[in-house]
C-alpha cells in the first residue's frame, strides 16, 4: 500500500443532499416508511375535507357499531365514525410529535452540547437542572407546565417538549464528552477555530447518530403523552379527536368495542414504526463511512446483475 | 532572529498523587527556516511542551509557567481569544495519527475550509480555490476529486498530507510536527519528511519536529534537543550531538539504534543494546539527575543529589550543551 493508492471517491458533483436521497432510495424500507409518512402528512393537511363522515357528528342510534363497509373502523360510543376521527386526529398527533420532539431535540442538544463541551461549572449547573426535570414523573411535570401555561394543544406540545428535553441533553452530553477528546477536535483548536465553529462543525455531526435514534423513539412517546394530557383534559379539548385521546377513551369500551382502541393504536404504531425505520436508514446514510459501504454494496450488486465477476 | 523563544518552560499537572512535573525548565529557540528536533522517549514531556505553547492543555489541571515568546508576543498566560489568533496563523501543528486527526464526517474541502475560515472571512469559491492550491502543494494527485472525499477514503500518507495542507492553510511561521510520521510506514514516512522540508523551504517556516525516532532527526534537523523527564539533557547541532554525545542518556539512545548495514550474519551480530529501567514518575522525580537511577556511568557523586545544570561542552564551539557534571569526551 502506498501513498498514491487511489481510493474510490464519489464521482458525482451532485449536491450532497441529492446524493443522500439517492442512497436513501436504495433502501426499500426507508422508501416505504417515507411514503407512509408522506401520506399521513397529506391526510393531516387535508383534515376533515377527506373524511367520509363529519368526525364530530354524533349519531346515537349508530353507536358502538363493529367495522363494516359503511364504517370501516366502526363507530364509537357516541356513534361517531372512527375512521373519520382517525384521519382527523392525524393532524394533532403529527403536530404534537414534530413540535414537541422538535423542542426537546433543539433545547436538549444545545444544553448537552454546551454542558459537555465546556464542562466544569457550566456542565454541573446545566446537567443538575436537567436531573431535576428528569426526576419528576413525565406526566406530572407536563401537568405542572400545562397548569402554568393553561390547557390547550399548543401548551401541551410545549409541556411535552420540556419533559423530553433532559433525555436529549443527556444523550448529547455523553456523546460530546467522548467526541471532544478526539484528536480532530484538538487539531481544529490548534488551527485556531472558534469554539462555536468547533461545536457546530466538528462535534455536532459526530453526535448525530444517537440523537436521530432518540428522536424517532421520542416521537412515539410524545404522541402517547399527548394522549395522557388530553385524557386529563389538558391537551386536545373534546370533542376534537386525537389518536391518543381516542386510544384512552376506547380503553373503557375494550370489551364491547375493541375497534375503538385498536385503530387509533394501530395508527400510532404505524407512524412510530415509519419514523423508526426512517430514522435508522437516515442515520446510516448520513454517516460517511456507512455511506460508502452502502454505495459500494450497491455498485457490487449492480455489477453482479450485469453478470460480471465481483472479484474482477 | 528567533521566531520562537522558549525560556524555562515548565508544565505541572494536578493529580491525585500531587503535582506531576512533566516539563521542567525547558528552553530553546528556533529561527525562521530552521528545524529543531526535540527527541526523547514516551513520557519525556515533548508533546506536552508543544501543547503548552498553544494553550491546548486543560486549564484546570495544567499549570504552565516560564515564558514562550512568539514573534514578540508572550504566549504563557495569554487570553484564550489572543491565543486562538496565534493558533494556526502563527504556530501550526500536525499531529501524530492521521487516522484520528481528521474529522470522519467532513469532506476534505470542509476541513481545509474550516482552517481557512478560522482567521479570515473567505467566500466558498475562494476556499475551494485555495484548498485546491494547498492540496497541490502537498502533492495530492487528482485534488479536485479528493476535495469531495471523506478521510476514510484516503490512505494514511494521504491523510497526513491533508493534515499538512490544513496546517499550511493558516500560513504559520512555526510548524510544530508532533510525531508526524510515527504512525506511517517507512516509505510514506520518507515522503512526508521530504514534503515538510520542501514546504519549509518554500515558506521559510521554522519547524519544531517532535519525535522519538533518532533516524528522522538525523536527516532533517539543524539542531537537536534531547529531553528526559521534562528536562533538556543535551542539545546542539545534529552533527555534533550525534558524533560526540556527551550525556549518558543520549549515548544510550544512540546505542539503542539498530545497525542496518552490519555485514556480519545475524547470529554473529551484537544483540541490540537496550536501556534498562523506566523513566521516572513525574509526580516523584529523583532529587538529583533524573537519569541517575538508570545511568550506567554515575561518574560524579553530585549526580544523586543535585540536578546537573546545562553547560557548554568543550568541543561544540558554544553550540553543544549537556546537563552533566562530567565530560564523557575523554572516554570516547
Amino acid at each position: 500500500m502506498t501513498d498514491v493508492m487511489q481510493a474510490p471517491v464519489a464521482p458525482s458533483s451532485r449536491r450532497r443532499w441529492v446524493e443522500t436521497l439517492a442512497l436513501l432510495a436504495r433502501n426499500p424500507m426507508a422508501v416505504a416508511s417515507s411514503l407512509v409518512l408522506a401520506a399521513l402528512v397529506l391526510v393531516a393537511l387535508l383534515g376533515d375535507r377527506i373524511t367520509p363522515y363529519n368526525p364530530l357528528a354524533q349519531s346515537i342510534p349508530d353507536r358502538l357499531q363493529a367495522p363494516s363497509a359503511e364504517h370501516w373502523f366502526g363507530t364509537d360510543e357516541l356513534g361517531r365514525d372512527v375512521f373519520s376521527r382517525v384521519l382527523d386526529g392525524a393532524s394533532v398527533s403529527l403536530q404534537v410529535g414534530f413540535v414537541a420532539v422538535g423542542i426537546s431535540l433543539f433545547a436538549g442538544t444545545l444544553i448537552g452540547l454546551v454542558a459537555g463541551y465546556y464542562g466544569r461549572w457550566l456542565d454541573d449547573g446545566l446537567m443538575r437542572f436537567m436531573d431535576v426535570l428528569f426526576a419528576f414523573p413525565a406526566i406530572l411535570l407536563a401537568i405542572v407546565v400545562v397548569a402554568v401555561l393553561g390547557p390547550g394543544i399548543t401548551n401541551a406540545m410545549i409541556a411535552i417538549g420540556i419533559v423530553y428535553t433532559p433525555i436529549f441533553a443527556r444523550i448529547a452530553r455523553a456523546s460530546v464528552l467522548s467526541v471532544r477528546e478526539e484528536v480532530y477536535v484538538r487539531a481544529a483548536r490548534s488551527s485556531g477555530a472558534r469554539d462555536l465553529r468547533i461545536m457546530a462543525r466538528h462535534v455536532l455531526p459526530n453526535i448525530a447518530a444517537p440523537l436521530i435514534v432518540q428522536t424517532s423513539l421520542s416521537l412515539a412517546f410524545a404522541i402517547l403523552s399527548e394522549a395522557a394530557l388530553s385524557f386529563l383534559g389538558l391537551g386536545v379539548q373534546p370533542p376534537d379527536p386525537s389518536w391518543g385521546r381516542m386510544l384512552s377513551e376506547g380503553r373503557s369500551f375494550i370489551e364491547q368495542a375493541w375497534w375503538m382502541a385498536l385503530f387509533p393504536g394501530l395508527a400510532i404504531f404505524v407512524v412510530v414504526l415509519a419514523f423508526n425505520v426512517l430514522g435508522d436508514a437516515l442515520r446510516d446514510v448520513l454517516d460517511p463511512r456507512q455511506r460508502s459501504a452502502i454505495a459500494g454494496a450497491a455498485t457490487g450488486r449492480a455489477r453482479d446483475e450485469r453478470g460480471l465477476e465481483r472479484d474482477q | 532572529m528567533s521566531v520562537l523563544v522558549v525560556r524555562d518552560l515548565s508544565v505541572a499537572f494536578r493529580t491525585r498523587r500531587g503535582m506531576a512535573r512533566v516539563v521542567n525548565g525547558l528552553s530553546y529557540e528556533v529561527d525562521a527556516g530552521q528545524t529543531l528536533a526535540i527527541v526523547g522517549e514516551s513520557g519525556s514531556g515533548k508533546s506536552v511542551s508543544a501543547l503548552a505553547l498553544l494553550g491546548l492543555l486543560p486549564r484546570n489541571v495544567a499549570r504552565v509557567s516560564g515564558s514562550a515568546v512568539f514573534d514578540g508576543q508572550e504566549l504563557v498566560g495569554l487570553g484564550e481569544e489572543d491565543l486562538r489568533k496565534v493558533r494556526g496563523a502563527g504556530l501550526g501543528m500536525i499531529f501524530q495519527d492521521p487516522m484520528t486527526s481528521l474529522n470522519p464526517v467532513l469532506t476534505i474541502e470542509r476541513q481545509i475550509g474550516e482552517a481557512l475560515r478560522a482567521h479570515a472571512k473567505v467566500s466558498d469559491k475562494a476556499v475551494r480555490a485555495r484548498a485546491l492550491e494547498l492540496l497541490g502543494e502537498v502533492g495530492i494527485p487528482d485534488a479536485e476529486a479528493r476535495l469531495r472525499a471523506y478521510p476514510h477514503q484516503l490512505s494514511g500518507g494521504m491523510r497526513q498530507r491533508v493534515m499538512i495542507a490544513i496546517a499550511l492553510a493558516g500560513e504559520p511561521r512555526v510548524l510544530i510536527a508532533d510525531e508526524a510520521t510515527t504512525a506511517l510506514d517507512v516509505t510514506v514516512q520518507a515522503q512526508i519528511l521530504e514534503l515538510v522540508e520542501r514546504v519549509q523551504d518554500e515558506h521559510g517556516m521554522a519547524v519544531v519536529w517532535i519525535t522519538h525516532d533518532l533516524g528522522v532527526v538525523a536527516g532533517l534537523a539543524d539542531h537537536v534537543l534531547v529531553m528526559y523527564a521534562g528536562r533538556c539533557v543535551e542539545e546542539g547541532s545534529v552533527d555534533v550531538v550525534y558524533e560526540h554525545p556527551a550525556h549518558p542518556y543520549t549515548r544510550g539512545l544512540l546505542g539503542a539504534l539498530p545497525v542496518v548495514d552490519d555485514p556480519r550474519p545475524a547470529r554473529d551480530r551484537d544483540p541490540l543494546a537496550t536501556m534498562p529501567g523506566l523513566p521516572p514518575d513525574p509526580a516523584a522525580l529523583p532529587p538529583g539527575c533524573a537519569y541517575y537511577p538508570r545511568c550506567p556511568v554515575r561518574a560524579d557523586e553530585r549526580c544523586a543529589t543535585k540536578v546537573p545544570p546545562l553547560a557548554d561542552v568543550a568541543d561544540g564551539n558554544g553550540d553543544h550543551r549537556a546537563a552533566t557534571f562530567y565530560s564523557l569526551e575523554a572516554t570516547s
